[in-house]
């Protein structure tokens, strides 16, 4: 399960997410010091429970970028019922555990607070990575890929319909769309099931009656000002009072309530007003970029069900992420989404750093079967070897716990420098096929066999592992 | 099809997916950037959203203008007895949009605002109202009981009591007519109030600052803001002196009430430098409650707007032009025969009787209208009119207070050919003009202290804060020798005593001429008036008044009595003379002027008839 591949995540991916959480750690607390003061807490209410769960969320990431990606698509089928049961769990709660604003989406346990949704949003990543990667040409037939693609889907949006959740059943449809073209689904599938989702789409607006409203307030949101107008106009306001440069850092002014959710959906606003053009461009950017990385890892996984994965990680945190900031600049009508890494709310901040763990995971795997720039000649060529037969085990063996315990540090070249010994006993290890490494099966050959091309150089230049 | 799916797992190795599919999502984000971009370059540069300027209309809503208002200034009486000021007095606010059960509300609140249920609840259920004023400055224990409903009820957070000045008149109808009145709106509309308006309301100062959108609008804390404080309003201290004040007042409350009169005007004036030390007019009204009145009551005082014929009493004036022009001397004598004819017209005294060979004196002393009319040609016309204007009749006295009336003189030259001689022989027996009481007052001051016509005023004092600046009496002109008052001054006190025996006959029995009031040598000179109306005079009804100053030799209070319809005096002065006589000995007193105690004959009391 924990995966033994030593090569490094994508760093730049990884630096860019640790930026977004940390400059939305700054925002949170800009935008929302005086809404929680108003509220009778303390000004750092809002920032204190954001770090908590960012705090939860980076140990997520730490984690889900030790856990070999494969085992999710052993645990898919059951992930995804599990999800489904907590959607369906959210609709038959009573509504002071679940309910806010009309709507039902929450599971409140006294101070914790968590939105299944997002769980949904990875959970449907991969489900739909490991079965789309199956499919294969099959996948262009109607029978085959389309229909059971569509129950799926509409399983999932049923629910977010019971729950009164547009806005997660449009984001749920992008990233579910995402996988199934990058799978390679024909595109006249795709055309009609967009048709097909606009008309019913644009039959369950009309009987929500929030979201239908939203429409018409896109048009005109001034004639509106009392029935959703407020939030359109306001954010319009924060984003045009920030000009080229901004405010100032906290000199924001649409955040002393003027702007609501300021913290949350409409932190881009916030951004806006205090940073200016410059400050909306840059995080723009800044979710170009990782969206450049994370379908590059897509792009050069070997693995379908890697590439799925990250094409729909990827494509939720992009799509998400432009579809918020879209909405406040009133390019496209008003949804409730939240900013990846930079909104308020736990569970999305959470689950968002989560699946970037796993999509780091699989940037340790893009080059697998790849020839490697260090040839040692001591150790045979990987086709020489027959492909390991032994399945993935979901429990490593006791010894090999063991083992683990004298390793080195989990996180990747930190406090390495201190650990010459280990290092070569980690190499002997490697070495011998012993040890917890050997459960992992596909990358075996590959990891043998750089880890002691790498002790070869290791111990040539000095046995500084850091040089590697 | 998902157990096929399942199944597939673990023994499939998969398809591998093409890249450009993968750089076609890519695209797709490429795309979304610059669209994203090109709306964000509209919004955040040119600000522009669908026509609309955003960041002027961001900083509209956000930026607040308020008015700071300054106090309004205190206005105290010479002595420093505050006759308005200002007092918070809570008002009851309401933010309907967060009121709770409105229709329990609306039927507690009722009563004590004095509304009706259905109106108070028309405004708490109206969900749009953010700030109304329900009732304005309520009486604090109706404020408590406010209080106490909104504290025992769970009526949300939208009832505010919040204090705001309100103009009180602490001494009520007292010095109505010449503090008068602000409205509930804090502008002057009469008396001293209007008059001084723009110094008393002070400069209002103003807030701009940056306010939240909560419904209380607090500040934000960040953004810079500009005041300019307000400046208060200056303090005025009248002329009035409350003693003298006081008596006017409960002598025109007796007299009206006695005489069952139409009007009454009482005038206290110092004649040396001009200053009104009591006015009081008929009818009354209480500031505090000035909405109650008619319009004409309120925003106009009798004593400056009222024209009448002075009558009589103008004889005092024609004497004193003659004397002064050289026209007559004290000596020169002229024959009444009760009745002249000029002009086709038969001019005669009030009886009609004749009193004979008459000095300027003698005509005060019988106040013969045949006598005067005679003097008057003497003066002739140039010289008569000139002196009518040099003591100020046909305009203002540029008195500080509003609404003053000009009086109404047939100037020769205005009136050209329409001009006869006929208005000068009846302007020389006081018909045929008409004077407001201010006016006469400040010409007969002119009599008093020299021959100096003073420029009449009631404010004494202007202080802003602690630094105060004396309102300096003026000289509008000298119109009268020394000689000349002297002369009439001495004519006068004569014909005060002619008018004792009306007060003091009954208890001495003595009803021959006698100190009017003793111990003090006054003067005096009494005048009964027709009423002009319609062209020709009222037959049933006369204006009685006196006109003098006391003491004579050395004057320090004029004093205009007059009377107007009164329904028990026939000619009137029966109903002045007796207020003169009153006023004048409370106030010898009040002005601690010693007495002589030999003026006065038996069975008079100094200070009396009490």
């Amino acid at each position: 399960m924990f995966d033994t591949n030593r090569r490094p995540p994508d760093r730049t991916l990884l630096a860019l997410v640790l930026g977004l959480s940390v400059f939305g750690l700054v925002m949170v607390y800009s935008s929302s010091f005086y809404i929680a003061v108003s509220e009778g807490n303390p000004q750092t209410y809002y920032l204190l429970r954001q770090l908590a769960w960012m705090l939860i969320g980076g140990v997520g990431l730490l984690v889900a970028q030790r856990i070999d990606y494969r085992v999710w698509r052993r645990v898919a089928l059951p992930l995804l019922a599990f999800t489904v049961g907590l959607l369906i769990l959210v609709v038959l709660l009573p509504d002071h555990i679940s309910g806010s604003n009309g709507a039902k989406r929450w599971i409140r346990i006294g101070g914790f607070q968590f939105q299944p949704t997002e769980l949904a949003k990875f959970a449907l990543c991969v489900y739909l990575a490991a079965w789309l990667m199956t499919r294969g040409d099959k996948l262009k037939s109607m029978t085959a890929g389309l229909i059971p693609f569509g129950m799926v889907l509409g399983l999932f949006c049923g629910i977010m319909y019971l729950q009164s959740n547009v806005s997660s059943a449009f984001m749920l449809i992008i990233i579910a769309t995402a996988i199934y073209f990058a799978a390679g689904a024909n595109i006249l599938h795709i055309i009609a099931g967009m048709i097909a989702a606009g008309t019913l789409g644009s039959l369950v607006i009309q009987t929500l009656g929030h979201a239908g409203t939203r429409l018409k307030v896109f048009n005109d949101p001034w004639a509106y000002p009392r029935d959703g107008g407020w939030q359109p106009v306001h954010s319009l306001y924060a984003l045009a009072s920030g000009n080229w440069f901004g405010r100032g850092l906290g000199q924001g002014r649409q955040k002393f309530l003027w702007l609501p959710y300021a913290h949350s959906d409409a932190i881009f606003s916030v951004i806006g007003e205090e940073l200016g053009l410059i400050g909306t461009f840059v995080l723009v950017g800044a979710f170009l970029l990782l969206a450049y990385r994370g379908f590059r890892i897509a792009a050069r996984s070997q693995d379908p069900f890697a590439a799925l994965m990250a094409v729909g990680i990827t494509s939720w945190v992009t799509f998400q992420a432009f579809l918020n900031m879209a909405v406040v600049s009133s390019l496209i009508p008003f949804t409730g989404q939240t900013l990846p890494f930079i909104s308020y709310g736990g569970t999305s901040l959470a689950m968002c750093l989560f699946a970037m763990g796993v999509l780091l995971n699989i940037s340790k795997h893009v080059d697998d079967q790849r020839p490697e720039p260090v040839v040692s000649p001591a150790v045979e060529r990987p086709a020489a070897r027959p492909p390991a037969r032994r399945p993935i085990s979901l429990v490593p063996n006791l010894a090999a716990l063991v083992r683990r315990r004298n390793r080195g540090p989990r996180v990747s070249g930190a406090g390495s420098r201190f650990s010459f010994a280990r290092a070569d006993r980690r190499a002997e290890v490697a070495v011998s096929g012993r040890g917890w490494r050997k459960y992992s099966s596909t990358s075996k050959p590959a990891a043998t066999r750089r880890t002691s091309g790498k002790r070869v150089s290791a111990s040539q230049s000095g046995g500084t592992w850091r040089s590697r | 099809m998902v157990i096929d799916a399942m199944a597939q797992l673990t023994a499939s190795r998969g398809t591998p997916i093409t890249r450009s599919r993968i750089n076609v999502l890519l695209l797709l984000v490429a795309i979304m950037t610059v669209l994203l971009g090109q709306q964000l370059v509209k919004v955040q540069v040119y600000q522009q959203h669908k026509g609309r300027q955003l960041g002027t209309m961001a900083q509209d809503e956000l930026t607040r203008h308020e008015v700071l208002q300054p106090r309004r200034g205190t206005i105290y009486d010479r002595n420093g007895v505050a006759l308005a000021m200002n007092v918070n007095m809570p008002s009851l606010y309401v933010d309907s949009t967060q009121i709770k059960e409105p229709e329990k509300l609306a039927l507690l609140l009722a009563p004590l605002i004095n509304k009706d249920p259905a109106e108070v609840l028309a405004i708490l259920s109206d969900k749009e109202r953010e700030w109304t004023r329900l009732a304005r400055w309520i009486a604090v224990d109706t404020a408590q009981q406010i209080e106490k409903l909104t504290a025992d009820g769970d009526f949300g957070a939208g009832i505010w009591l919040i204090p705001e000045a309100q103009r009180a008149y602490p001494q009520g109808e007292f010095a109505s007519r010449i503090v008068g009145v602000a409205n509930h709106e804090g502008v002057g509309i009469s008396g001293v109030e209007a008059y001084y308006d723009e110094e008393i309301k002070g400069i209002s100062g103003k807030l701009q600052a940056e306010r939240s959108g909560s419904a209380d609008q607090q500040p934000i804390w960040i953004a810079p803001k500009e005041i300019v404080e307000p400046q208060d309003g200056i303090a005025v201290k009248l002329t009035i002196d409350s003693t003298v004040q006081k008596l006017v007042e409960d002598e025109l409350r007796r007299v009206v009430d006695e005489q069952q009169a139409e009007g009454a005007t009482i005038l206290v004036m110092d004649p040396n430098n001009g200053e009104v030390l009591g006015m009081a007019t008929w009818p009354v009204y209480d500031p505090n409650k000035y909405t109650d009145y008619p319009a004409e009551i309120v925003n106009r005082n009798n004593a400056l707007t009222d024209v009448y014929e002075p009558g009589s009493t103008m004889k005092v004036i024609v004497t004193a032009i003659g004397l002064q022009t050289g026209a007559f001397t004290p000596d020169t004598v002229v024959h009444d025969g009760g009745v002249v004819h000029r002009y086709g017209w038969d001019i005669g005294n009030w009886n009609r009787a004749g009193n004979g060979p008459q000095t300027p004196g003698q005509m005060l002393y019988n106040s013969s209208n045949v006598a005067a009319l005679q003097f008057g040609e003497m003066i002739g016309r140039d010289n008569f009119y000139k002196y009518l204007k040099l003591f100020g009749y046909g305009q203002q006295t540029g008195i500080d207070l509003g609404g003053e009336g000009e009086g109404i003189v047939k100037w020769p030259e205005d009136l050209g050919d329409e001009w006869t001689d006929l208005t000068l022989d009846q302007n020389s027996f006081g018909q045929g003009i008409a004077v407001t009481p201010m006016q006469h007052v400040a010409a007969i001051s002119a009599i008093a202290n020299g021959g100096l016509l003073m420029w009449p005023h009631v404010v004494r004092e202007k202080c802003q804060g602690a630094q105060c600046e004396p309102v300096k009496p003026r000289v509008v002109r000298r119109v009268l020798d020394k000689p000349v008052t002297d002369a009439i001054r001495q004519m006068m006190t004569t014909n005060a005593e002619h008018y004792a025996n009306l007060i003091w006959g009954p208890s001495t029995g003595n009803w021959a001429d006698q100190p009017l009031v003793p111990g003090y040598h006054v003067s005096a000179k009494t005048g009964t008036s027709q009423i002009a109306v319609n062209g020709g005079y009222d037959n049933n009804a006369v204006i009685g008044s006196v006109i003098g100053f006391a003491p004579s030799d050395n004057p320090r209070i004029s004093i205009l009595v007059k009377i107007d319809r009164p329904k028990k005096a026939q000619w009137g002065i029966e109903a002045a003379i007796p207020v003169y006589q009153r006023v004048v000995t409370k106030l010898m007193s009040h002005f601690r002027i010693p007495p002589d105690p030999n003026y006065k004959t038996e069975g008079q009391v100094i200070g009396g008839p009490q």
